[in-house]
């Protein structure tokens, strides 16, 4: 009886995303028509998708603002070219991706970090977090801490492979399934698994790593050594 | 023996990631097989790396939050920048044939006279090669009238003709 139950539920579930999915396409044709209101409806449904898409890459504010207008201006410009074979979300998504890599091309927002670019504040900041404590620090009166926190935490993700900072940020911060990631990104499913999995341990790896030089710092200048 | 370490790893990271990343959206405890947990017990590599995946979670949810919504006047904003978009290349397209509107009625103008001044040419051009026509055929047609006979066409014309001759000359001679 649960089963049949179970099974019913399940196939008005697909029955209503499939329904979604043919007004969506209703929606496209449209928009691709010249219909400016469809297109509207486009945008107001997957604007936070793609907001989520570009904060995941670019992560400043202003510049996901700045990124998401262009990918959506784009999109209306590019839409008579989209054939309708992948979902709008896909295409979309993937707008957003390249723009994203473009924006960061032009303007070289993304340096990389390392170690001497940390002041000895940051280093002390960072050590004063353990692993078990990260997650205690939520409540809101952390709030300026965690803008600091928000900062290491970016410059940990600027050392990993840019790719992979933003599969990362992607699956855990902004809530993407594995195979949302590989649509976006245009990667294989096994593939964005095992390099979230590498890059999770380079992550932790780069997090010890910076623990330790501090430590090591901490306890030369103990000693009177510079 | 390091790289035959390096490879079995290698064949064991899309099981620890595959499994990992179910645990993760299921929020479950991470479920291996027993190949796995065999690989586990004697890699310290692969071992760290899948500590690593609720430490890296911890880590990341404590720096970052999920991006923030779009603000309400987002969706207009990319519409005035459409429309504008819009505009801007409507009007790059007219400028390439604004400076023929612009020129269009001194074109037209000139194109007037040169027509009209074809027209005179042409008209008398035609009326004075008409005149000289006319006058060649005139001169043409009075010199066989007047100056030149008609030649005989055979020797019985001949013959009459030296007669008819003949006979003038004596008529005239009386």
């Amino acid at each position: 009886m649960i089963n049949v139950s179970h099974k019913e539920e399940k196939g008005r579930r697909s029955e209503a995303v499939e329904n979604a999915a043919a007004q969506e396409r209703q929606l496209v044709r449209r928009a691709q028509a010249g219909d400016v209101p469809a297109y509207e409806a486009l945008l107001a449904k997957h604007q936070q998708r793609v907001f989520s898409v570009v904060g995941g890459i670019l992560r400043r504010r202003e510049d996901v603002e700045d990124v998401a207008q262009q990918v959506f201006v784009k999109a209306y410009f590019s839409l008579k070219r989209f054939d309708l074979r992948s979902a709008f979300s896909t295409w979309l998504y993937k707008i957003a991706v390249n723009e994203c890599w473009d924006y960061l091309r032009k303007k070289k927002v993304r340096k990389l970090v390392y170690e001497a670019d940390m002041s000895d504040e940051q280093n002390r900041q960072l050590l004063s977090v353990n692993e078990q404590s990260f997650g205690a620090l939520r409540s809101p009166e952390d709030a300026a801490r965690r803008v600091e926190q928000q900062q290491l935490v970016e410059r940990l993700l600027s050392e990993l492979d840019e790719q992979d900072a933003a599969m990362l940020v992607m699956k855990e911060v902004e809530g993407f399934s594995v195979e949302e990631i590989g649509e976006s990104l245009g990667i294989n499913v096994n593939t964005v698994k095992v390099r979230l999995f590498r890059a999770r341990g380079k992550l932790v790896e780069v997090y010890r790593r910076r623990m330790k030089g501090s430590t090591t710092g901490k306890a030369k200048k103990a000693d009177g050594n510079p | 023996m390091t790289k035959l370490n390096e490879n079995s790893c290698e064949q064991f990271d899309l099981q620890l990631a595959d499994a990992a990343e179910l645990a993760a959206e299921r929020g479950e405890q991470i479920a291996l097989s027993v190949d796995s947990s065999a690989h586990l017990s004697n890699c310290a590599r692969c071992s760290d790396a899948l500590d690593a995946v609720s430490v890296s979670r911890s880590i990341l949810h404590a720096g970052l939050e999920p991006t923030a919504a779009p603000s309400p006047f987002f969706a207009k904003r990319v519409m005035a920048v459409i429309r504008a978009e819009e505009n801007r290349l409507a009007a790059q397209g007219s400028t390439f044939w604004s400076p023929m509107q612009h020129l269009a009625a001194r074109i037209a103008m000139v194109a007037g006279v040169l027509v009209m001044a074809l027209t005179i040419y042409a008209y008398t051009f035609n009326s004075s090669t008409s005149v000289d026509s006319t006058v060649n055929v005139t001169a043409y047609e009075l010199v066989p009238h007047q100056q030149l006979d008609p030649q005989p066409q055979s020797k019985d014309e001949v013959l009459l003709s030296l007669v008819e001759r003949t006979n003038v000359e004596r008529t005239n001679g009386r």
